[in-house]
């Protein structure tokens, strides 16, 4: 079994030498006799520049190698969406976990095998030990499947606890005495007892194979929980979007408005953890707005005019006022906005201009009217543009519409 | 493919797209001047990526703008003559302006003390980190850390801490996708601490057994003369923020470039920490999870170098520390009186910087 893994791997490594540069994860450099012969450690430091690099097991550098290939077979992508996407569907793709659990379990099966297959020669204490530990991590994994349809924070607490973060670090070198309290129970690296002047040593080839599954293991730790990563980039890509219609969509805030609305943002909308009495995750983004000193240009509505360019201009300020609406389930849009406020504002009156004041109410897509009155004076509507370009535009269709039915328009308005 | 991500994230004032360009380079030469790093082409495990979020202040500030253009070409010419519209059309002008308060420190204020503002910022931070995480694959997703400057350390730490405290459908972000190292250069989080409790238990802290924490190790460089981190400083941080039963020294690296080392005035900038040996060594030898690697004797030569060859000497290394001593900060001082110091710091440098003909 030795000979055939040992000359697998070779022959592997034969067939992909074509075109390649040096580079710090050129495996059909690094595991060539010659390369042994350059270093003046030897196989072990070969072995230890090994370790250290990411290269063993990985897609790109060691994809011919047969377990990697088996692997990268048995774990695909599932959410085959780029990142991104819609984010309420993403944040649901969690409840899929269990196909992911599956392919996690037949991935470990597989590194199982493989494990077992090689616990007859070199280093055979570490592969029995490393057989043991993806034992109990697909025993985990199998209960983890049972939590997935009912609790996923449980589910993934479990697959936490299957392989632990120490999976996360580099293969350790030296024994269970000399790694002391940083062995975290994984298998380790040891001498290989090889001169570098020999064309074979089995404890480097076993070794090699060691590193190798270690990092597919790593590699399938990240695999396993990925649907957490989606559904978090998802709901921050959400309430970023959220952000972008609060900040264009909802009113546009001045500065100062901006500074009291994130002092009024509660616990509500901002939970703390208890214990630390620290904010927990991102804040979610309100639905209402306090309105303060707010200036806004509107026109003073006549009903001669006949388009918005006909209307005097005046400066509306809201003194103080509130603005609210629902977010729709899982997206960025906004339904039902409403919002009134106390306004001041400065209109043209006779030769000059003149404060009056009243209320101000605003709906929908950003329509805002106001009825302001000066002491001693009548009473003023006030529209925003975006309201008088709207109701303009009607009545000129309308006018369009009336004359094509031969009516005089002057006598409706 | 690289297997390891450094996140560059950036500090205060007007960051464009590539900002980082240079930086990258000149890291990726130190990890070639030293020899077992270079014959090992050990940066090629490295992918640079820059993080940008000074959009965020940029889009806030270019609707204020916006806004009260509008506003003052509603009020008219008598408008305008009016205290209380003046005022106001003033005031919601005062962040867009040119100057460097409003280019630089306001960015300061506006992560501080604009709730919105800082989660619009978290958020953006977040993207790009998951979507580059994303991007190789679901089965290929790499290992992470982070290099922050300046103001960028208070938005690392405030993101960090965010992305694995949210939850979202259930679930928060599992811990396979923790960051390896967290690297904060004039490290500022402290004081801009704004999440509520204490940032020494927020999740911008070495791992522990309980999950507390996120990263392997915590590196916190600073320089002796920088005013910028030394209200509020970082270190020391309390006893309670290590991992129990864990050689601090494994978990934590603190490392204070003396007042002697000085290359230019410009002590705080990010390249100025990256050129000293005392910062990019073990930097790079905590990023490859190899302390031996740069030898003792590479690492002396390196900094016999720095200091011969680099650092000012004389009577321009006198002028220079005298003028940083006069804008030290005291650890206690009040957030205001900081900024004043910030102010005048950079103001002095930048009046430096364009005498000796750079930008």
């Amino acid at each position: 079994m030795r000979n055939r893994v040992h000359t697998a791997a070779a022959v592997a490594f034969a067939l992909s030498i074509c075109t390649f540069a040096s580079h710090a994860c050129d495996l059909r450099d690094k595991l060539t006799h010659a390369y042994v012969l350059k270093q003046s450690g030897g196989y072990d430091e070969v072995l230890q520049e090994l370790a250290d690099q990411a290269c063993l097991g990985s897609k790109e550098n060691d994809k011919v190698h047969p377990l990697v290939a088996e692997f990268e077979r048995l774990t695909p992508d599932l959410t085959n969406q780029e990142a991104g996407g819609q984010p309420s569907t993403e944040i649901r793709r969690i409840e899929t976990s269990a196909d992911r659990l599956a392919a996690v379990d037949r991935a470990l099966n597989a590194l199982i095998q493989f494990a077992a297959a090689r616990s007859g020669g070199a280093r055979s204490d570490a592969w029995v030990a490393l057989k043991v530990q993806l034992d109990v991590i697909r025993a985990s994994v199998i209960d983890a499947t049972k939590e997935a349809k009912t609790d996923k924070a449980a589910m993934l607490a479990e697959l936490e606890r299957a392989l632990p973060r120490a999976w996360d670090r580099k293969v350790p070198f030296g024994s269970k005495e000399t790694l002391g309290k940083a062995w975290s129970g994984i298998p380790y690296l040891t001498e290989t007892g090889c001169q570098k002047e020999s064309k074979v040593c089995e404890s480097f080839d076993s070794q090699v194979d060691l590193i190798r599954v270690y990092n597919l293991v790593a590699r399938l730790r990240r695999y396993m929980q990925f649907d957490t990563l989606v559904a978090v980039h998802a709901d921050a890509n959400l309430q970023q979007a959220r952000w972008k219609a609060y900040s264009t969509g909802g009113r546009p805030l001045y500065f100062w408005e901006v500074l009291v609305n994130g002092l009024a943002m509660g616990k509500d909308l901002c939970p703390t953890d208890a214990r630390t009495d620290i904010q927990r995750g991102f804040c979610a983004v309100p639905s209402k707005q306090l309105i303060l000193l707010h200036p806004e240009p509107v026109l003073a509505f006549n009903h001669k005019a006949s388009a918005a360019n006909e209307l005097n201009g005046a400066l509306l300020i809201e003194l103080i006022g509130y603005h609210r609406w629902n977010w729709v389930n899982g997206t960025d849009a906004m339904r039902g906005r409403i919002g009134a406020s106390l306004a001041a504002a400065y209109v043209q009156r006779g030769q000059g201009r003149t404060w009056s004041y009243g209320p101000s109410f605003t709906w929908g897509e950003g329509s805002s009217l106001a009825f302001t009155r000066a002491p001693g004076g009548k009473w003023s509507l006030l529209v925003n543009i975006s309201l008088a370009g709207d109701y303009y535009g009607r009545k000129a269709k309308y006018v369009q519409y009336l004359k094509s039915l031969e009516k005089d328009p002057a006598s409706l308005f | 493919m690289p297997s390891h991500v450094l996140f560059f994230v950036h500090g205060m004032g007007e960051f464009e797209p590539d900002w980082s360009t240079q930086l990258q380079a000149q890291l990726r030469e130190h990890f070639r001047s030293y020899k077992r790093l270079r014959e090992k082409g050990t940066d090629k495990n490295f992918d640079f990526v820059e993080i940008n979020y000074n959009d965020v202040f940029e889009e806030e500030r270019a609707r204020w703008k916006s806004n009260a253009d509008e506003a003052a070409k509603a009020a008219g010419k008598d408008g305008m003559e009016k205290d209380l519209i003046k005022s106001i059309l003033d005031a919601a002008k005062a962040p867009t302006g040119d100057s460097f308060f409003q280019t630089h420190l306001l960015d300061v204020v506006l992560f501080y003390s604009f709730a919105q503002v800082s989660q619009r910022v978290q958020l953006r931070v977040a993207d790009q980190i998951l979507k580059r995480l994303r991007a190789d694959g679901e089965n290929n997703v790499p290992r992470w850390s982070v290099l922050a400057h300046s103001l960028g350390t208070a938005v690392t730490a405030e993101t960090v801490h965010a992305m694995f405290t949210h939850k979202a459908g259930g679930v928060r972000l599992g811990d396979a996708f923790k960051p390896q190292y967290l690297a904060m250069v004039a490290n500022c989080s402290r004081l801009l601490w704004n999440k509520g409790g204490d940032l020494y238990r927020s999740k911008a802290r070495p791992e522990d057994m309980e999950g507390g924490g996120t990263c392997w190790k915590y590196l916190n460089f600073r320089h002796k003369l920088d005013p910028i981190p030394q209200v509020q400083p970082f270190h020391p941080p309390p006893a309670h923020w290590f991992p129990a039963d864990t050689d601090p020294d494994r978990v934590y690296l603190d490392c204070e470039l003396p007042a002697k080392d000085v290359a230019s005035a410009n002590v705080h900038s990010l390249e100025h920490y990256l050129s000293h040996p005392l910062v990019h060594i073990p930097l790079i030898s905590t990023l490859i999870d190899q302390p031996d690697w740069i030898s003792p004797a590479e690492q002396q030569d390196a900094l016999l170098d720095w200091r011969t060859n680099k650092a000012l000497k004389g009577k321009a290394l006198k002028k220079a520390q005298d003028e940083l001593d006069a804008m030290a900060s005291d650890p206690d001082d009040p957030m205001a009186a900081a900024f004043s110091k910030w102010l005048l710091y950079r103001t002095s440098i930048g009046r430096k910087l364009r005498a000796d003909g750079e930008n």
